[in-house]
């Protein structure tokens, strides 16, 4: 996975790029931290760059979610691809962290 | 020796086998009594190539100081010989040459020569490279050690994992009592995972099962599913409600699991009284459902709902459809579904839809499960990574 930043006023967008899995773990965790540390009040991941994302994948958002209502930022997930907004439908993850399309 | 940067004591290195293969006697001595001053026990000496590979086939030494040029049998034979024989293959191997020969250097190396020490010979160089290999042959074998009792571990776990999975005796018994036969596979991606299934017969001769998977695998995900056995273990009539009974699990996972793990799950209850399955759905992939002989009705069953252990007011759906004694379930983990096929598919959807028909063309198929596993690994599919789980319940 890898990913870029794009500040848009108060809204940080990090551009997540590749496979989201099990194995990203540090670098999802690096990425977040650095979402943090520019201070923006709002996060969001946009995902129409990702192929594909594992059960720990999604895990992962769980945490950041958590994370963002004990920091006090908006987190929200953008333009995830049809497999996996299939996956996100399934597990109703929009129930828990606002999903977007532009 | 003070400069033991990896903290290995002394006297685990201070007894193994050094072999000095010299022609000279006075410089095998000489090195010799260096070793010895430096505190090495086990020292051998052999005076060409010859005499060194018999002392080293008798009785493989840990490590060789080698000379190069020697009568009957010379250093780089010796270097040879050793790297070609398995027993022998990875003993470290420090060649003597002179400082100023390159080419004598690049080929001791290019003989299988692990290190190379100066001559005429340095004390104190000699004494470094020596325990630095030394050393070195210890943390390689620590490692080792270390991996062949993790495997060990993991083998037995995966033994424990296996055993809790209902038996073939077990479901034998089920098609005796109800008449619901039970087909099913569990085939972890790593020596431990994250899939975990089973089934109950109650009172009513129904019977209760559950499909689940837990997010992520290996050792943690290994672990969550015995502690869903353990919440499932003695639930008795609970299985009669399945909504209400995945909505306990939900909140004793909610206690037990941290943030990022979760499991995806199905939990049924099938009735041969009143030909119905109802179940209650939390994000595991939707299973396949319908009767033999009308294979254009297949449907994938709702599932949809939050995966377990995240939220303490998840709500549960219960969902009740008929099932009578041609219809059949075939329920599965997602990698059935999410494995890159060899043409770059998936077999999902209406895909997978099309292989149940043609597999069935139909018919009650009672290898209907085997049948579809089997394609699904010629189609490429056992390049898992994932693990697979898959349980058909009909009654044939």
């Amino acid at each position: 996975m890898d990913y870029t930043f794009k500040s848009d006023g108060s809204l940080l967008k990090c551009y997540m790029a590749g496979e989201f899995t099990f194995t990203d773990h540090p670098i999802f965790r690096d990425m977040i931290d650095a979402a943090v540390k520019t201070g923006a009040r709002s996060i969001q991941l946009d995902l129409q760059n990702v192929e594909y994302i594992d059960s720990a994948g999604l895990g992962m958002f769980l945490v950041a979610n958590e994370r963002s209502s004990e920091e006090g930022w908006k987190f929200s997930i953008s333009n995830p691809r049809e497999k996996t907004q299939k996956m996100f439908t399934l597990a109703k993850l929009g129930t828990i962290v606002p999903i977007t399309n532009d | 020796m003070t400069h033991n940067a990896n903290d290995i004591p002394f006297e685990l290195i201070e007894n193994r086998k050094i072999l000095v293969v010299d022609d000279v006697k006075s410089l095998r001595d000489v090195m010799s009594l260096i070793l010895h001053k430096a505190g090495f026990k086990n020292i051998e000496q052999a005076e060409n190539g010859q005499e060194a590979m018999a002392k080293i086939t008798a009785a493989p030494p840990d490590l060789i100081i080698l000379d190069l040029i020697m009568p009957i049998m010379g250093g780089m034979e010796v270097c040879y010989q050793v790297r070609e024989t398995k027993k022998t293959e990875s003993i470290p191997i420090l060649v003597q040459t002179a400082m100023h020969d390159n080419e004598e250097r690049l080929k001791a190396f290019a003989a299988g020569a692990s290190d190379l020490v100066t001559k005429p010979v340095n004390a104190l160089e000699l004494v470094i490279r020596t325990t630095l290999h030394l050393e070195s042959l210890v943390l390689t074998e620590n490692r080792e050690k270390y991996r062949a009792r993790v495997a060990d571990e993991l083998a037995m776990a995966k033994d424990v994992q296996q055993n809790i999975l209902p038996s073939a005796k077990h479901l034998h018994q089920i098609r005796d009592q109800t008449g619901i036969n039970i087909s099913s596979m569990c085939q972890p991606s790593s020596e431990l995972g994250g899939d975990f299934w089973g089934v109950r017969t109650l009172s009513d001769e129904s019977i209760g099962f559950f499909i689940a998977d837990f997010s992520g695998h290996g050792v943690v995900s290994a672990l969550n599913t015995i502690r869903l056995h353990t919440l499932l273990f003695n639930v008795g009539e609970a299985w009669q409600e399945p909504d209400q009974l995945l909505s306990s699990i939900n909140q004793s996972l909610c206690d037990m699991l941290p943030t990022e793990q979760y499991a995806t799950m199905i939990l049924g209850l099938i009735s041969p009284k009143n030909n119905t399955l109802s179940y209650a759905g939390a994000a595991s992939p939707p299973p396949i459902y319908g009767l033999w002989e009308e294979p254009d009705k297949l449907q994938y069953l709702d599932t949809t709902g939050l995966p377990l252990g995240i939220s303490r007011t998840a709500a549960y759906d219960l969902q009740t459809v008929p099932f009578t004694k041609n219809h059949f379930l075939f329920s599965f983990s997602d990698a059935l579904i999410e494995t890159k096929l060899n043409n770059d598919t998936y077999l999902e959807g209406e895909e997978l839809i099309r292989l149940v028909k043609y597999l069935t063309g139909g018919r009650p198929t009672p290898k209907l499960l085997d049948q579809l596993i089997s394609t699904f690994f010629e189609r490429g599919g056992n390049k898992l990574r994932d693990d697979l789980t898959a349980v058909c319940f009909d009654y044939l």
